[in-house]
């Protein structure tokens, strides 16, 4: 047991979890953008594969890592317009759209790594985020240097929670897309178009769940497979359910499964000599499920959310 | 500007057509984009895997891969009908077919062998569904987020099993093929459709669901235990899912292999949204989509295609189904601007 607890205070250990949160914070993020006002967004776990493919991509293309994040950012944007434009003016059912989207751009992205991405998958073409390093980290304790060591994808999450709570809580637009989420008859009444709205937070949301998805291409090896997402995005809708939809406690809330993503290269194969390591793969997903579940009816806020 | 008006009447006579043209509308998109992302990347088609085509003609072929497809998507179909969001097909049809090898692997005569192995998988898929169930009814919680969650779960876990502590059944599962014979799994998909039919036109818990499927606060207003009625369902759907993952390692679709990804539980809910609300309709659309799929395997020379444009087309027919069922409740009305509408 001690060389657990020795491990917990390593601050390179810390500031792996949050380096590994980053993907899943963005994820959050764009759900929570969407949800609020008033689509679920089942399309979110086909969208962080297609921004891990497109941000594949913008590396294999010879681009920098920005590019990818660019691209991915673009793609989420297109994927999120068709959505919006199902469930919007097309009346399509939101669970349905969303799983069609997720389904599609899964198997596009599947065909279009096969076709396109050549070399074996440790290839780099061009190196993945640096960490930023401080200008004042000389004069800080050497923990928190270390922690602040991260990816400017990380202080990115950062900024959009932060930015993403204030303009929902302290903007015009933000007090429109929550009306659009809790009712919108009144929005409606007011002559603004529910359908418009609701396009542009679709759209800017699953923009950030495509970046959250280069996030996992970006960071890791450059290399893109289709089983790397692996419900993903699925974890960060119920979380993000699971906690209300606010953004910075979401933020917060995926910290847990960054540290697991973190954990798991260095446990040893097996536990107490039994169980397979692997088995904790699933860990996210039911940690998830009993997050949604210990929510409860709590979780179903906005108003209107998912009506089919 | 692009209308839509609701039509005074459905359209029942239009739903066999609009399911055709969606279908072969969705092959069409699907080989235009491979072929245009071939084309754009400048060397040929993506690489193929073969399946084993044998001696067997389109036709059983074709009936073997429709079985599946129509339970799962009578399993999505049936939850659909009281809104239930049965997304965990693709789980559920997986822990069947890992329980289906199990009952293979026990000790039973053969002609018990057979009955087992589709017990075995309608139990292991109901007993998964019942967990979304069980959240939902008690705790509220999104069925349709917890069941796409438990696909994850039961597809690493059913990877495990097979790559670990059961490894030594890959060796030992039996054929089945040719025991039961190729068309042993329409006969069940079939059989379980008319079981369907039956239960929802005949039985008391049938009218309990189409009760609660009309407007589940008037049923409970009327004294159906909505709950319970839910959980049923839930129940049904998720067995006829894992009989599809029985029937698929009957017939050799699926067997032990360390990737266990096979999409027909996806594929049902394209089957369910293509078809409507009608089980016969899942069954038409079952035999579709299956026959689509051989007879493009079988244009392009191949025993099977690669599997992206399986999952292509299949995503597709989702796509453009549910766009296109609008087709059968709205009218399109054109408005000049400045113009109010006639």
């Amino acid at each position: 047991m001690m060389p657990v607890l020795d491990v917990l205070k390593e601050a390179s250990l810390w500031a792996a979890v949050i380096a590994a949160s980053t993907p899943l914070a963005f994820g959050v993020l764009g759900a929570l953008f969407c949800a609020r006002a008033g689509v679920l967004n089942f399309g979110i776990e086909g969208i962080f594969i297609a921004g891990a493919f497109a941000g594949a991509v913008a590396i294999q293309l010879g681009g920098g890592p920005w590019d990818g994040v660019i691209a991915a950012a673009a793609v989420g944007m297109a994927l999120g317009a068709l959505h919006g434009m199902m469930t919007g003016p097309l009346g399509v059912s939101q669970p349905l759209a969303g799983i069609a989207l997720t389904l599609l751009a899964a198997s596009l992205a599947q065909a279009g790594a096969r076709m396109l991405i050549a070399g074996p998958p440790g290839s780099a073409r061009s190196a993945p985020f640096a960490p930023i390093a401080l200008p004042a980290s000389a004069e800080l304790p050497a923990a928190v240097a270390t922690l602040l060591q991260q990816t400017p994808l990380t202080y990115l999450a950062i900024l959009l929670a932060l930015f993403v709570a204030y303009v929902l809580k302290r903007t015009p637009l933000g007090l429109a897309l929550r009306a659009c989420g809790d009712n919108p008859a009144a929005v409606e009444a007011q002559g603004r178009s529910v359908h418009g709205l609701r396009l542009g937070a679709i759209m800017a949301g699953s923009a950030m769940m495509a970046v959250g998805g280069a996030g996992l291409t970006l960071a890791a090896a450059n290399a893109f497979t289709v089983d790397m997402v692996s419900g993903r995005g699925f974890v960060c809708l119920a979380l993000a359910a699971a906690v209300g939809w606010r953004p910075l406690l979401a933020v917060v809330a995926v910290l847990p499964f960054g540290a697991i993503e973190a954990a798991l290269p260095h446990l040893p194969k097996e536990i107490a000599g039994r169980v397979p390591a692997d088995l904790l793969l699933v860990l996210p997903h039911v940690l998830a499920i009993i997050a949604l579940a210990a929510a409860g009816w709590r979780a179903r806020q906005p108003a209107t959310l998912g009506v089919r | 500007m692009i209308r839509f008006e609701p039509r005074a009447t459905d359209r029942p006579a239009g739903r066999i057509v609009i399911l055709v043209v969606t279908a072969a509308a969705a092959l069409a998109l699907a080989a235009l984009v491979l072929a245009a992302m071939a084309l754009l990347v400048g060397h040929g088609s993506a690489s193929v895997h073969a399946g084993p085509f044998g001696s067997r003609t389109m036709l059983s072929e074709t009936s073997t891969r429709a079985a599946p497809l129509i339970l799962t998507g009578l399993a999505a179909s049936v939850a659909f009908r009281i809104r239930l969001y049965n997304f965990g097909g693709e789980g559920q049809f997986l822990v069947g077919a890992l329980a289906a090898m199990a009952a293979a692997a026990s000790p039973a005569p053969p002609w018990a062998m057979f009955a087992l192995l589709l017990a075995a998988g309608a139990m292991a898929g109901a007993a998964l569904m019942f967990i979304a169930a069980v959240l939902k009814i008690k705790r509220g919680a999104d069925e349709a987020i917890v069941t796409l969650l438990l696909n994850f779960v039961a597809l690493l876990c059913v990877q495990m099993a097979l790559g670990g502590a059961l490894a030594g059944w890959v060796a030992t599962a039996p054929k089945f093929a040719d025991r039961v014979g190729v068309h042993s799994g329409l006969l069940v998909a079939l059989a379980a459709a008319i079981v369907i039919v039956v239960l929802v036109r005949y039985t008391v818990w049938g009218l309990q669901i189409r009760a609660v499927a009309g407007n589940p606060e008037t049923a409970r207003f009327v004294g159906i235990r909505v709950g319970r009625t839910t959980a049923r369902v839930g129940l049904i759907s998720g067995a006829l899912a894992g009989l599809a993952g029985a029937v698929a390692v009957a017939s050799e679709q699926i067997i032990p292999a360390q990737s266990m990804y096979s999409g027909l539980g996806y594929a049902g809910i394209a089957v369910a949204v293509l078809a409507g609300q009608s089980v016969l309709g899942v069954v038409i659309a079952g035999i579709l989509v299956a026959g689509i799929l051989v007879g493009s395997g079988a244009l392009t020379g191949v025993g099977a295609l690669p599997a992206s444009f399986e999952d292509i087309f299949i995503a597709l027919v989702l796509m453009l189904s549910l766009i296109g069922t609008m087709h059968l409740r709205y009218r399109v009305v054109f408005v000049r601007a400045g113009k109010t509408a006639p």
